[in-house]
């Protein structure tokens, strides 16, 4: 914490920004690991680092579950990654005081690049505009998205941390086209940049097998 | 052409990179916005293909991707890649530039990981031309991309590696 603090000055004015904090290096007592987690997720949570979201990366497994538990018990908003890779970061899961649906929210927000307005989420997963609000809304104030006041007729811009490489550093509040916006306009609701892990089983692995022999029909 | 990895120096031709027409289908349309707009900061590696005069012909883009077979006894992790955009610019399309993206794109994925010999492509099913060009890339159609959705899943290999997909 003494590290953070001297990387991260305490204010309330800074822009929305990220720190991402490696658990490594370093053994941790519960007592210790305690501590870190709670502090920070707490002070994240109140706006001590300003409009700054967080990261904590473990690669250890049980380090991630204890922070898990910690970040629920506490009702910490933190995401939780396996690796610093930056891929893995966009992958991070949100932890701590999320129901089923703010999670849905959170990741149908990513799949639209990690920007969106009320409108567009609500289009998305077939709700009400008031209904994509309040979700929208409630994770934000949980902790876990940037919200870009803009004005009335554009609607606010709602951000997810983990892509903050596209969403913060493209000109947050532009009019250029967001990723999918044609497709959502023409209703296809696919989205052709899933990253997830491909899971082949089956018939899908036999083909997958036989494609990559070269024995796939030309 | 001439092949680089895109920077934000580039912001400025890609933000001009046009590769579709007014009447565009969807797809088409997302593949251009996506190109001038997003790819730069979304895409993990990004291709930039310029002519001897330097102008932007045509764009690829890739990410790293894991493809998991849940075998009996040990599940099978293969590392491969995801790309995310195919595109040429409208003034150079239909001469063969096509194969030329793609082949440098095979090049740049083995200079990065020679490790990674599987490739996926998400395309829309009612995109012929996109087929049929990873058709004659060496990628084929597996499955849909999900359940009564629009885009397939297309897989191949990258030219020059090893991989195998050893089953039960």
């Amino acid at each position: 914490m003494h590290l953070l603090g001297d990387f991260v000055p305490e204010t309330g004015s800074v822009p929305p920004h990220i720190a991402v904090v490696e658990l490594r290096g370093k053994l941790f007592s519960p007592a210790s690991l305690r501590e870190l987690v709670v502090r920070l997720g707490q002070q994240v949570r109140a706006g001590t680092y300003g409009d700054m979201k967080v990261v904590l990366v473990a690669s250890d497994p049980a380090t991630r579950e204890i922070v898990g538990l910690l970040a629920q018990a506490h009702s910490l908003p933190v995401y939780l990654a396996s690796s610093f890779d930056p891929v893995m970061v966009e992958e991070a899961a949100p932890v701590g005081d999320l129901t089923a649906a703010e999670v849905e929210t959170l990741d149908q927000l990513r799949s639209l690049g990690g920007i969106a307005t009320v409108a567009r989420v609500a289009e998305l997963m077939d709700l009400e505009p008031s209904a994509a609000t309040n979700r929208l809304v409630n994770v934000e104030r949980k902790g876990y998205l940037h919200r870009i006041k803009r004005g009335r007729r554009q609607g606010d811009l709602f951000v997810d941390p983990r892509t903050q490489r596209q969403a913060l550093s493209s000109g947050v509040g532009g009019e250029a086209p967001r990723m999918r916006e044609a497709l959502l306009d023409a209703g296809i609701r696919s989205d052709p940049y899933e990253r997830k892990r491909l899971k082949l089983e089956g018939e899908a692995a036999r083909r997958a097998q036989e494609i990559i022999r070269g024995e796939a029909e030309k | 052409v001439q092949r680089s990895f895109a920077t934000r120096a580039d912001d400025a031709d890609f933000a001009g990179f046009e590769c579709c027409g007014d009447d565009a289908a969807p797809w088409a349309l997302e593949t251009e916005n996506y190109v001038r707009s997003s790819v730069l900061g979304h895409a993990e590696h990004v291709l930039a293909l310029r002519d001897e005069e330097g102008a932007l012909v045509a764009v690829s883009a890739f990410d790293r991707k894991r493809i998991e077979v849940p075998r009996a006894v040990d599940p099978l992790d293969l590392k491969g890649w995801q790309l995310q955009v195919v595109a040429v610019h409208r003034e150079s399309q239909r001469n063969g530039l096509c194969a030329a993206v793609f082949a440098n794109t095979f090049d740049a994925m083995r200079d990065l990981d020679p490790g990674r010999g599987v490739v996926q492509a998400n395309v829309h099913k009612d995109n012929s031309p996109s087929i049929k060009a990873c058709r004659n890339a060496g990628l084929f159609e597996l499955m849909p991309l999900e359940p009564e959705g629009e885009y397939w899943i297309l897989l191949g290999r990258v030219p020059g590696t090893t991989t195998e997909l050893p089953l039960d």
